[in-house]
C-alpha cells in the first residue's frame, strides 16, 4: 500500500484570506449604511427647513 | 388631479414590490453567504500538494466573477447613457463601480495570501498579476477623475466612455493567463496553454466536491455584486433626491 501524502500546514493564510474578504466585505456594507443614515438625516432636516413658514426679513 | 394620485399610488406600489425583491435577493444573498462558506471551508475536501490555503480559490475565483460582472454592468450602463443621456444610467455606472472594486480588491488580497505559501512570494512581475494592478487602478481612477471634474454633462459623458474602455482591462486580465505561457498564475477553470510555467495549479474536476464548491461560490459572488449593486444605486437614487431638495430648499432661502 502506497504511502497518504500529509498536505502542508497552510491553514494561517487561509484564515488570513477569509478574515480580508470579511472585513472588506463588512468595510462596504458598513459604507453602505454609513451613507444611508446620512442621507435619511440629511432629508429629515431639509425637510424641516422646507416646512418652516418663510421668516420676513426686517424691512427697517 | 386623479391621474396624479393614480401616479403616485402605481409608483409607490411599484416601489413597495421593488423593495420586496430586495429583501428577498438580499436575505438569500445572506444565506448563500452561509452555504459557501460551509461548502469552501468544510464541504470541499483539502488539496493534497497544497493545504488548506487551496480553498481560497473559492473567494478568488468568485470575487472576481463579482467584481468582472459588476464592471460588465457599468459598460452598459456607458452605452446606456450615451444613447439616451438620462443620469440615471450614470448613477448606475458609477454604482457598479464602486460596487466591482471592492470585490476585485478581495481577489487581489486572497490571492497574494494564496501565493505567499504556494509561490513563496507575495507579489511577483507576472503578466497576470501586472494586469490585475493595471485592472485596480483603472477603475480606482474612474472614481478619482470623475470626482474632480466639476462640469456634470462633461462628467457624465467622461465616465460613460471611460467605464466603457476600462472593461477591456478586465477582459484582458481573464484571458491573459489562457495565451501566455509564461504566467505563473495557474488556469482553474478551462485548459492552460501547452508548456505552461504556472505553478500551484489543481483540477477543478479532480472531484466533485471541489466543482460543485467552485460552480457555487461563482453563482453566489456574482448574486451577491448584483444584491450590493442594487442597494447601492438605490442610494445613489436617494442622493440624487437630497441633492434636489437640497437646491430647492436652498433656492427658497435666497
Amino acid at each position: 500500500m502506497p504511502p497518504t501524502q500529509t498536505p502542508p500546514d497552510t491553514v494561517a493564510y487561509m484564515i488570513l484570506g477569509y478574515g480580508l474578504t470579511v472585513s472588506i466585505l463588512g468595510a462596504l456594507v458598513g459604507y453602505l449604511f454609513v451613507k444611508a443614515r446620512n442621507l435619511r438625516a440629511e432629508m429629515q432636516t431639509l425637510r424641516e427647513l422646507e416646512s418652516e413658514p418663510d421668516e420676513k426679513p426686517d424691512q427697517r | 388631479m386623479q391621474g396624479f394620485i393614480q401616479d403616485t399610488v402605481q409608483t409607490a406600489t411599484y416601489d413597495r414590490t421593488r423593495t420586496a425583491i430586495l429583501n428577498v435577493l438580499t436575505g438569500v444573498t445572506l444565506l448563500g453567504f452561509a452555504a459557501v462558506l460551509y461548502l469552501a471551508l468544510f464541504y470541499a475536501n483539502t488539496d493534497v500538494n497544497q493545504g488548506d490555503v487551496q480553498r481560497l480559490f473559492y473567494v478568488h475565483v468568485g470575487s472576481f466573477t463579482g467584481g468582472a460582472t459588476a464592471f460588465f454592468v457599468t459598460v452598459i450602463a456607458g452605452l446606456a447613457y450615451l444613447i439616451t443621456r438620462k443620469e440615471k444610467w450614470d448613477r448606475l455606472a458609477v454604482s457598479s463601480v464602486e460596487v466591482g472594486l471592492p470585490l476585485m480588491t478581495i481577489c487581489l488580497v486572497t490571492g497574494m495570501a494564496w501565493a505567499r505559501p504556494i509561490w513563496n512570494t507575495w507579489w511577483t512581475a507576472d503578466p497576470r498579476l501586472n494586469s490585475m494592478a493595471v485592472m485596480w487602478l483603472m477603475y480606482a481612477a474612474y472614481l478619482t477623475l470623475r470626482n474632480a471634474m466639476e462640469n456634470p454633462e462633461r462628467r457624465m459623458r467622461f465616465a460613460a466612455v471611460y467605464g466603457i474602455l476600462a472593461f477591456v482591462s478586465v477582459f484582458y486580465t481573464f484571458i491573459v493567463i489562457r495565451i501566455r505561457t509564461d504566467t505563473l498564475h495557474p488556469v482553474v477553470i478551462g485548459p492552460s496553454p501547452v508548456e505552461s510555467a504556472a505553478e500551484g495549479a489543481f483540477e477543478v474536476r479532480a472531484d466533485s466536491r471541489t466543482g460543485f464548491t467552485m460552480g457555487m461560490a461563482s453563482v453566489w459572488w456574482m448574486v451577491a455584486a448584483l444584491t450590493l449593486l442594487w442597494h447601492r444605486v438605490r442610494l445613489e437614487n436617494f442622493a440624487h433626491r437630497v441633492e434636489t431638495l437640497r437646491a430647492r430648499v436652498l433656492g427658497t432661502e435666497a
